[in-house]
């Protein structure tokens, strides 16, 4: 019951709009991920503005 | 400074600090793990050798890890799709949860595609991984965004184009999510009816 968080796991897993934008910037967010090799769409992450 | 209240405060700032602790270590679930397809147009290959699955993810930050490391979608060439899926679901109208469904349209004009175009794509993928749509999730299966010189185009695919009530609710959540002008009408189109359309137009099963 009520919303996800580290001290209730089974809560559910909703999130509004400025948390998610919040959490662009976080350092985990900013890993590079492991992707095939698609030159046409891997771009260098400095091209985008952090909010 | 009274030194009677310093006790509280150290003890107020210690059970947040114990609280902001789990939260930098363990990245946000998602209610669903989600794929992310890219398609480009090349017509020496099958329409199914043109679609590739980048990546799949089931945290905020991996999202965003993956969004913050591809290429935005107004600089895609023309032909090319980028899709966001439940893990499982293909991005075509034949699969399984596609078949019976159909999408809210988002066109787009040619002007937008440098003001518009990825801010709503984001919100749309906003949408889908934050689970804006509630209780009408389960009736959602992705978005896809067709990059195209006549015109793009954006869609909130749903599973069955009969469950009039979610779809409505569904159309109407984007739209305020989008900001939608309300002199801009948004089509619902069931995919039968995109399949087999007789000339340019398919008609609307709902509008809002």
């Amino acid at each position: 019951e009520g919303q996800w968080s580290p001290s209730n796991p089974e809560g559910k897993k909703q999130y509004d709009r400025d948390f998610l934008l919040k959490l662009q910037a976080n350092p985990e967010s900013r890993k590079p991920p492991s992707l095939p090799n698609m030159p046409e769409i891997l771009v260098d992450p400095q091209f985008f503005k952090m909010e | 400074m009274a030194s009677s209240d310093t006790p509280k405060e150290v003890e107020d700032v210690e059970e947040e600090m114990a609280l902001a602790g789990p939260e930098d270590l363990i990245k946000h679930p998602l209610q669903n793990r989600w794929a992310m397809w890219f398609f480009k147009n090349d017509k020496a290959k099958d329409w199914c050798d043109n679609l590739r699955v980048i990546t799949t993810f089931s945290t905020v930050e991996d999202f965003w890890a993956l969004y913050n490391h591809i290429q935005r979608a107004s600089k895609l060439p023309s032909g090319c799709d980028y899709s966001v899926f439940k893990d499982g679901i293909q991005p075509m109208w034949e699969d399984e949860q596609n078949k019976r469904g159909g999408r809210w349209l988002v066109n787009m004009n040619k002007n937008q595609r440098h003001h518009d175009l990825d801010n709503v794509w984001q919100e749309m993928l906003l949408c889908l991984i934050g689970e804006a749509f509630e209780e009408q999730s389960d009736d959602v299966c992705g978005a896809v965004v067709n990059i195209r010189n006549k015109g793009d185009k954006l869609g909130i695919w749903t599973r069955d184009f009969n469950r009039q009530d979610s779809i409505l609710k569904i159309g109407r959540t984007l739209r305020e999510r989008m900001n939608m002008p309300k002199s801009c009408i948004m089509g619902y189109q069931a995919h039968t009816d995109t399949i087999s359309k007789a000339g340019s137009t398919v008609k609307n099963r709902y509008q809002l």
